[in-house]
């Protein structure tokens, strides 16, 4: 890849940097592993780059490599504790004051499709951008968001 | 929703993120713990110690004189070599890079698919393998002390080589089969677990 091609890169993933951030806080409790992800989804980007062909938007690119990377890693033992842990002690933590917070709060404890799903459609995408995304069809995400917004409503309620 | 999505975009500030720059690019490394990365090491590390004994049975194949002791030995060399061969078909076939900007569900089943056929692909290797070079190595020792001749005499060596294939053949297959769900099968479980809950949202 030439410098051009990677000052394109730079600006385009720049722009969108909050895009890998927001994946792998939501799916990496362990700050180390958090940070070698970031790196390992700028790597996976950095490579597929010029396949990319403007075809889709770039963000819509960038989450598809950003959750293919993220899912195809095992997900380090230290990490899974501390999901396990957030999971088990729901009912001990206190949900955060913030309202927007509380959101991530709950998003966080869904399960990992439910939490890509939901994610995605709070980021913009449409059901057929989500579906071109996850591989799911438009008609099914429509369904489970459905649930998932019940679900994050109750919580939200009942936290209130 | 418009308040979850209200509340999504107060929480996205983004101006406290760091930016990357081209030193990043520059230091970025793959990592060394990705499963498909450690399973093609694990492959090539196989091929290394399968490349330094052909070359030592190579050496000793030139150096050492007996008919029946080089076609053994040529026998083990040619197996150790197919390994090597099979082990590099089972890298660029099962283990070729997938592209990363595939649907995940596509993505994942690729993903699975090729690490279970070079799984399947390093057991039938074992499958044969072993057997052949566990009959070289029984076979050589008895060429060098001119031997040979009492497996036309005792059919207990014969009976012997047989059991020795009967026991050593599966369970070579299955101590790889073994070690292969120990390694990575904890990883595969969790790539699956993550491709039935998309297709339980499909079939919702």
């Amino acid at each position: 890849m030439d410098t051009s091609q990677q000052t394109e890169f730079l600006d385009l993933v720049n722009a969108h940097r909050t895009t890998i951030y927001k994946l792998v806080n939501l799916y990496i409790d362990d700050r180390e592993e958090r940070n070698d992800m970031v790196q390992e989804i700028l790597l996976q980007a950095l490579k597929g780059f010029p396949r990319f062909k403007g075809d889709s938007k770039f963000s819509t690119w960038l989450y598809r490599v950003g959750l293919n990377t993220i899912f195809s890693y095992s997900r380090k033992e230290k990490n899974r504790r501390l999901a396990e842990q957030a999971q088990g002690d729901e009912q001990l933590v206190l949900p955060p004051s913030d309202e927007a917070a509380e959101l991530y709060f709950h998003i966080k404890r869904l399960d990992d499709v439910s939490k890509m799903v939901i994610t995605l459609h709070l980021e913009g995408f449409s059901n057929i951008e989500i579906g071109d995304i996850t591989g799911m069809t438009a008609n099914n995400i429509g369904v489970r968001l459905h649930r998932i917004r019940e679900h994050l409503s109750s919580k939200m309620n009942k936290e209130s | 929703m418009k308040d979850l999505k209200e509340l999504w975009d107060k929480g996205s500030g983004d101006s406290m993120l760091p930016e990357f720059n081209q030193n990043d690019l520059l230091l970025l490394r793959e990592r060394t713990d990705s499963p498909i990365y450690k399973l093609k090491r694990n492959i090539q590390v196989n091929s290394v110690f399968a490349l330094v004994f052909t070359i030592f049975f190579s050496y000793l194949l030139i150096v050492i004189d007996g008919f029946w002791f080089r076609v053994f030995m040529g026998v083990l060399v040619l197996a150790y070599i197919a390994g090597i061969w099979f082990n590099n078909h089972i890298i660029k076939t099962y283990l070729k890079e997938i592209p990363m900007d595939e649907s995940l569900k596509s993505y994942l089943e690729h993903l699975t698919k090729g690490m279970r056929r070079a799984f399947r692909a390093v057991e039938k290797t074992a499958l044969f393998i072993y057997p052949i070079a566990m009959t070289a190595g029984f076979l050589i020792p008895m060429t060098r002390e001119n031997q040979l001749d009492r497996f036309s005499n005792e059919p207990f060596i014969w009976l012997l080589l047989i059991v020795l294939f009967i026991v050593f053949t599966p369970l070579c297959f299955w101590l790889t089969r073994f070690l292969n769900k120990l390694a990575f099968g904890k990883y595969i479980d969790q790539i699956q677990s993550v491709i039935d809950q998309i297709d339980e949202k499909q079939a919702s």
